[in-house]
């Protein structure tokens, strides 16, 4: 049994270890869902898996918790390695996105399913079973609850039911798959607080898998964006979001503004002009593609940075956004204006870039 | 179990069947609403089970009742009545349950496993419901007689298949298989993976997933099956009285001495084991479904 904190009975899990998955590749009948993927999990660390759908995100959790396997690679627990071992070795908590409750018992069955299953020589005794089912029903705060069957509780209730039961049993790892992507955007919000809360409360080593780039920024402790089977980039939320590896990267994750340019001998060129930008040392000759952010340009008078003129002005929810011709060149860029900024169709502008991405195109 | 009202913000879902009761009587019938029709085809459902069910039903109970409760309870006390009655009801409940447990194992196979022949072998199925039933007489009496393909291989033991109860037995095994398979079906085809996969992470071996995750929710469907197997079991003449042999007392089932008594014109007898049948069976489908509106609300949440 894990030691107690005397705080809240909340449980510390000192058996949790760190995941390492090497080189692992999964084909799906001659198309390649995982080409290669190498990551390291500390212990206690919360790691989320970002990507788009169809990107292999899903599938490496599922061959970490052993409900699917590799064409190739290894899964290592700690030092242990875990390649060959089944489900019910791997002794993973694994929190699926619909839940998957069992429809005919309580919330309290539920949760005491994974106890209530092992060799009698292992199982706790029926007492020793209740009182970790009314700790874990406190945890995950759905005291009074324990009687209801999961059809009786609404999204987010079940949710944090299928977290109780997975931690149940002592697992030495966490995984969800897309823990909130079947609710709505007010208790996604809230469960995030949620689940960081309890995560610093377990300190189970944690992986989870999203396509919201939000949840993972704002809830993994690193983040790994996959696309197309292939770790794209892995850092803490500043370091990718700062810093992104890869166009693909940086357009994940928020949204930018593409300027196409050239690079001749150590100068940017938009349509001939020389921008204020300098390429990095190295950076070879050809055509290369600017990315930044909406926010990072700024609008000026005409005559400062890119000239350009106005196509549209659109209200959005934070202000207004503005579709800018860059002269010379077929490129609309979109960009933020604040409401009270003087801006009408067709006015001539000047783009100031604040901040600039160079990327061979 | 209970379910207590819930005062959070859940969203609770009445379950089936369980709708708003308030008020009088009247209150229960629908209020006018944009699905129109209700009236008309309430009093056609109304119209149509009485003149096909209630009334002849109603007429018969009404023959039956002159000859008295006491009358009734001399049918039912005469020993080839009750022994009739007994192998009748005791066979049926027999076949019923053998039916369900094995219907179950065919569902099963049918539904989750793809193999050469599989979509042959569902059609075979419903073979029972085609054939007409004396046909299945026929073909089970001739297999199991004594000098038949399978009786031969029990005769040296001194098993007898057919013309004993056991003939009976595996008569109405055979026409009731459609039932129990046709009915947990659906419920196969629809269980979740992810169930299975969450019993597994949980440390759950196979046959504790098999036996706790999975098969508790199809007790409403295989109670159904059964139930529906048992009906049919309870009713069935025409394959029986092939293989039954219809030896008083051993091998006669009730439907075949109401027969035996219309064709000694004792149509007062005949009439009152026809309704002590009705009586037994209106109670044991009634019982039926009170336990499976009872594991419904256990086993049946969705």
């Amino acid at each position: 049994m894990p030691t107690r904190s005397p705080a809240g009975g909340a449980t510390r899990a000192p058996g949790t270890v760190g995941i390492r998955v090497e080189g692992i590749e999964r084909d799906f009948e001659g198309f390649k869902a995982l080409g290669g993927i190498d990551l390291a999990i500390q212990p206690g660390e919360l790691v989320a898996l970002l990507g788009p759908s169809g990107s292999g995100k899903t599938t490496l959790l599922r061959i970490i918790a052993g409900l699917e396997f590799a064409t190739a690679g290894s899964v290592f627990f700690g030092t242990e390695d875990a390649t060959h071992l089944s489900v019910q070795e791997r002794r993973v908590g694994f929190v699926f996105q619909h839940y998957a409750l069992f429809k005919h018992l309580t919330v309290a069955d539920n949760i005491a399913y994974g106890l209530s299953v092992r060799p009698r020589g292992e199982r706790p005794s029926k007492a020793a079973i209740k009182r970790r089912v009314e700790e874990l029903i406190d945890l995950v705060q759905l005291n009074e609850l324990g009687g209801r069957y999961p059809a009786q509780l609404s999204g987010g209730q079940r949710q944090r039911v299928a977290l109780a039961r997975a931690l149940a049993v002592e697992p030495r790892v966490l995984l969800l798959d897309e823990p909130f992507g079947a609710l709505d955007a007010k208790v996604r919000k809230d469960l995030r607080r949620w689940l960081r809360d309890i995560h610093e409360r377990t300190g189970h080593t944690t992986v989870f898998v999203t396509h919201d780039q939000d949840e993972a920024l704002e809830l993994a402790d690193r983040v790994a964006i996959l696309s197309k089977g292939v770790l794209e980039q892995v850092g803490t939320p500043d370091d990718i979001y700062e810093n992104p590896a890869s166009p693909f990267v940086l357009s994940f994750l928020g949204d930018t503004v593409a300027l196409p340019v050239e690079v001749r001998a150590g100068r940017v060129l938009l349509a001939g002009d020389v921008l204020d930008v300098a390429p990095a040392a190295g950076t070879t000759d050809g055509r290369h593609t600017i990315y930044l952010r909406p926010n990072e340009l700024a609008l000026s008078a005409p005559g400062a940075g890119i000239p350009g003129i106005v196509v549209s002005l659109r209200r959005t929810v934070n202000g207004r956004r503005a579709e800018v011709r860059v002269a010379f060149s077929d490129a609309l860029i979109e960009v933020e204006v604040p409401t009270d900024y003087p801006l009408n169709v067709s006015d001539r502008v000047g783009l100031k870039l604040q901040k600039a991405r160079l990327f061979p195109a | 179990m209970s379910i207590a009202p819930t005062s959070s913000s859940s969203s609770v879902s009445p379950g089936p069947g369980r709708g708003r009761r308030r008020g009088g009587p009247f209150s229960r019938f629908p209020a006018p609403s944009v699905i129109p029709g209700f009236g008309i085809s309430f009093g056609y459902t109304i119209l149509y089970l009485s003149i096909i069910v209630l009334i002849p039903l109603g007429g018969l109970v009404l023959r039956a009742s002159g000859i008295g409760l006491s009358g009734l309870w001399a049918v039912a006390s005469d020993q080839r009545v009750a022994a009739a009655l007994r192998l009748s009801f005791g066979t049926s409940f027999i076949a019923a349950i053998v039916g369900s447990v094995f219907g179950l194992l065919i569902a099963w196979v049918l539904t989750r496993y793809r193999f050469p022949g599989r979509r042959l072998i569902d059609a075979a199925v419903d073979l029972p419901f085609a054939l007409p039933t004396a046909v299945a007489g026929i073909a089970l009496s001739a297999i199991y007689a004594q000098n038949g393909l399978i009786g031969s291989l029990f005769a040296p033991y001194g098993i007898r298949i057919a013309y004993t109860p056991i003939g009976i037995f595996i008569a109405l095994v055979f026409i009731t298989i459609p039932f129990t398979v046709r009915t947990v079906q659906p419920l196969i085809a629809e269980i979740d993976r992810e169930l299975e996969e969450a019993s597994a992470t949980l440390g759950a071996r196979r046959g504790q997933t098999i036996w706790r995750v999975l098969l508790p929710p199809l007790i409403p469907a295989i109670l159904t099956g059964f139930a529906l197997a048992f009906a049919r079991a309870v009713g069935e003449y025409g394959s029986v009285i092939f293989i039954a042999g219809n030896l008083p007392y051993v091998s006669e089932i009730a439907p075949l001495l109401i027969v035996i008594k219309l064709e000694e014109f004792d149509y007062t007898g005949a009439t009152a084991i026809a309704t002590i049948m009705l009586t037994i069976s209106f109670s044991v489908l009634l019982i039926i479904n009170l336990i499976q509106a009872w594991s419904r609300k256990r086993f049946g949440y969705v």
